[in-house]
């Protein structure tokens, strides 16, 4: 702050001193040619008249302010100075007579004229005057101007400080854990409003992942306490009852079959973690998106026919899309898997993938029961189980595990009903057929 | 088989010794890379089993220095990792396989055998594989059996390829979805079986004798009759 001050000062001074300079050289300057125009309106009169124009203009404005001297062989009228006189500007004293005789100091400009000189002069008096009002007016508006702009940034700074203390202290909060009210924004639209709703979309974040985590956990728990349950009770009815080799065999087999269960659980989680993890486009390729959904097809008919299904396709040739061959694989299989499980045998699964302008679209459509408009955002979320679907088996992970690949390669999802049925719909993000040097991308390693 | 196995954890390597030697197979056990790698230069096993989190000395330092030091023995990648990029790293640094804890002991014997039998020269592959009176080129991507030609989709093809390149070995669902579909995921539907039975169909019915057979809790096995 005595920085601020100090600097302020010099510059308030270093002006002071430009402008009496400039405001000395002007007023000079001002002088000068007023005493030069004077000059020459006296040098235009007749130079039989001029003794007595001076005379007379001597005698009316005896105390100036300007005052004429003129010397010639033959007349004289008005002060001029004792001795000899040079031509040209210079300063010097003049003894005035009127009212009261003085001697002032004067600006005087010398001409020769009529064999003898005129001379035009102005008090320098004047100029102090005119030099020093100038002054004062400038040294009041500037001082003003200084105090102004000081009041300024006290207000500035004293708003700015207002505000950040008020978003410090919501940071505070947000970092003493309360994250459900959001950041004040002013709304003037500035680079502080700006922070603030960055530091909002922040608190919205960590908040939907504390929400995550709070859900995977409490899935986590419930999830696995059902098959950690199950192992249990079997295990304490083997104890209990098991009495040959082969009813122990029985139960360690379904023992094992339920902690199976729950490694399944784990892995898939450590998966989507992994995928989600993943930062932007790293690793990805281009993926011939047609022969990876035609040799997945080509898999899975013979699948669908065996659990009683249909599975049919319409494949676009030639759409590539930047990704991870084996991850999109996993999103379709897991796709795939959920429109069989939830669709009574008998009925088709149809796939199709078409190409847009700028997108791929591909929609895979079941003849299910569908999901209820209310449940579709749900059912992408972690452990969810809808309740028709409860009890069939499953970690209800495999939808949310297709939203985790999908969001990596920015692939839009879309659930629709397919009357009667549901119908997803994937929009991917196309890519230009690669060259044919490049044309090894597929669904493998 | 003779196995070296590298593995910190008690339990673990309790549970995979004692598996090994009831089989019949001779194990030599080490806890921490140092002395897993001493047994290793000391002794010449048919496969080397390494986990991947070691004391002393980490597993794939290990799996280098016996690369760099020209050991050709098949290494078993153990990992409680599973991600494909520590797969992809394990495989890179010369490891012959890479199997996820946890793992089901089927699993993991169907592996070392596939491993010990592999052939030495791995650069030199066979066009042409036999089994019985089955045959199958990989140039022409023909199959017949007794003389009579069998047609196969590629995914079939490529199945019973790795079928017969193992032949008398038992392959587990697991190898076959990595090496057959490319799937480092268990996609918790029917499709290796669902080939399986289709590749049967073809190959074996009407034959008399079966070749393809199904081993119960382990996996699938091809092989000509006694």
């Amino acid at each position: 702050m005595a920085a601020w001050g100090l600097a302020c000062l010099a510059v308030a001074a270093a002006w002071c001193g430009v402008s009496a300079w400039t405001m000395h050289i002007h007023a000079g300057r001002l002088l000068r040619q007023d005493i030069a125009q004077v000059m020459q309106t006296m040098a235009a009169v007749p130079s039989a008249q001029r003794a007595a124009v001076i005379a007379r203009l001597a005698r009316n404005t005896p105390d100036g302010p300007y005052f004429y001297g003129y010397r010639t062989a033959r007349a004289a009228a008005g002060p001029v100075p004792v001795g000899r006189v040079a031509f040209g500007w210079q300063t010097m004293h003049l003894s005035i007579g009127g009212s009261a005789a003085r001697r002032v100091q004067v600006l005087a400009l010398v001409w020769p004229m009529d064999g003898g000189y005129l001379l035009v002069a102005r008090e320098l008096r004047e100029q102090r005057r005119l030099e020093q009002g100038l002054q004062m007016a400038f040294l009041g508006t500037g001082g003003l101007f200084v105090l102004l702009v000081l009041a300024f940034c006290r207000a500035i700074r004293r708003h700015y400080r207002l505000r950040l203390r008020c978003m410090a202290e919501d940071v505070e909060r947000m970092a003493g854990g309360d994250l459900e009210a959001g950041l004040a924004c002013a709304g003037h639209g500035d680079e502080f409003d700006q922070l603030a709703r960055a530091l909002d979309s922040m608190r919205v974040r960590i908040r939907q992942r504390m929400d995550d985590v709070r859900q995977v956990s409490s899935g986590i728990a419930h999830d696995l306490r059902t098959p950690l349950t199950h192992l249990r009770q079997r295990l304490d009815e083997a104890q209990r009852q098991c009495s040959d080799v082969d009813a122990y065999r029985g139960a360690v087999r379904r023992a094992i079959s339920d902690v199976d269960q729950v490694l399944d659980t784990f892995s898939a989680l450590l998966r989507m973690a992994r995928i989600e993890h993943g930062q932007g486009r790293e690793g990805f390729v281009p993926v011939d998106l047609s022969r990876l959904l035609s040799m997945l097809v080509d898999d899975y008919q013979p699948v669908f026919e065996d659990l009683g299904r249909r599975l049919d396709a319409h494949v676009a040739p030639g759409v590539y899309c930047l990704g991870d061959g084996p991850l999109l694989t996993q999103m379709l299989i897991n796709v795939l898997d959920n429109a069989w499980r939830h669709t009574p045998a008998g009925t088709a699964v149809a796939v199709r993938l078409d190409r847009g302008a700028d997108r791929a679209r591909l929609v895979i459509e079941d003849r299910g029961g569908g999901i209820a408009a209310a449940h579709r955002a749900y059912v992408f979320e972690r452990f969810a189980r809808l309740d028709a679907a409860r009890h069939t088996p499953g970690t209800g992970l495999g939808l949310s595990m297709v939203a985790a690949i999908a969001e990596r390669h920015h692939i839009d999802i879309a659930l629709t009903d397919a009357g009667p049925g549901l119908r997803v719909t994937l929009h991917i993000h196309l890519l230009a057929p690669p060259g044919r040097a490049r044309s090894g991308a597929e669904p493998s390693r | 088989m003779w196995v070296l196995l590298i593995e910190d954890d008690v339990e673990t390597r309790r549970y995979i010794a004692r598996g090994l030697g009831e089989l019949g197979h001779r194990v030599d056990a080490a806890s921490d890379g140092a002395s897993g790698l001493l047994l290793a230069t000391s002794r010449v096993h048919e496969v080397i089993v390494i986990d991947r989190m070691l004391p002393r000395l980490g597993g794939m330092e290990v799996l280098a220095t016996l690369r760099n030091a020209s050991m050709a023995t098949p290494v078993l990648i153990l990992t409680a990792l599973g991600d494909a990029d520590a797969r992809v790293e394990g495989l890179e640094a010369g490891a012959d396989d890479y199997l996820a804890k946890p793992f089901v002991f089927a699993e993991l014997v169907a592996r070392l055998t596939a491993l010990a039998r592999r052939p030495p020269l791995r650069g030199v592959a066979p066009t042409r594989l036999v089994v019985a009176d089955l045959e199958l080129d990989l140039l022409r991507h023909s199959v017949r059996r007794g003389g009579a030609s069998i047609g196969l989709k590629p995914r079939e093809f490529r199945l019973l390829a790795y079928l017969m390149r193992h032949v008398g070995c038992v392959v587990t669902r697991t190898m076959l979805l990595e090496q057959v579909w490319d799937y480092h995921f268990d996609p918790k539907t029917s499709v290796v079986e669902t080939h399986i039975s289709r590749l049967r169909a073809k190959i074996d019915r009407g034959f008399g004798i079966p070749l393809l057979h199904t081993v119960r809790g382990a996996g699938y096995c091809i092989k000509a009759p006694e």
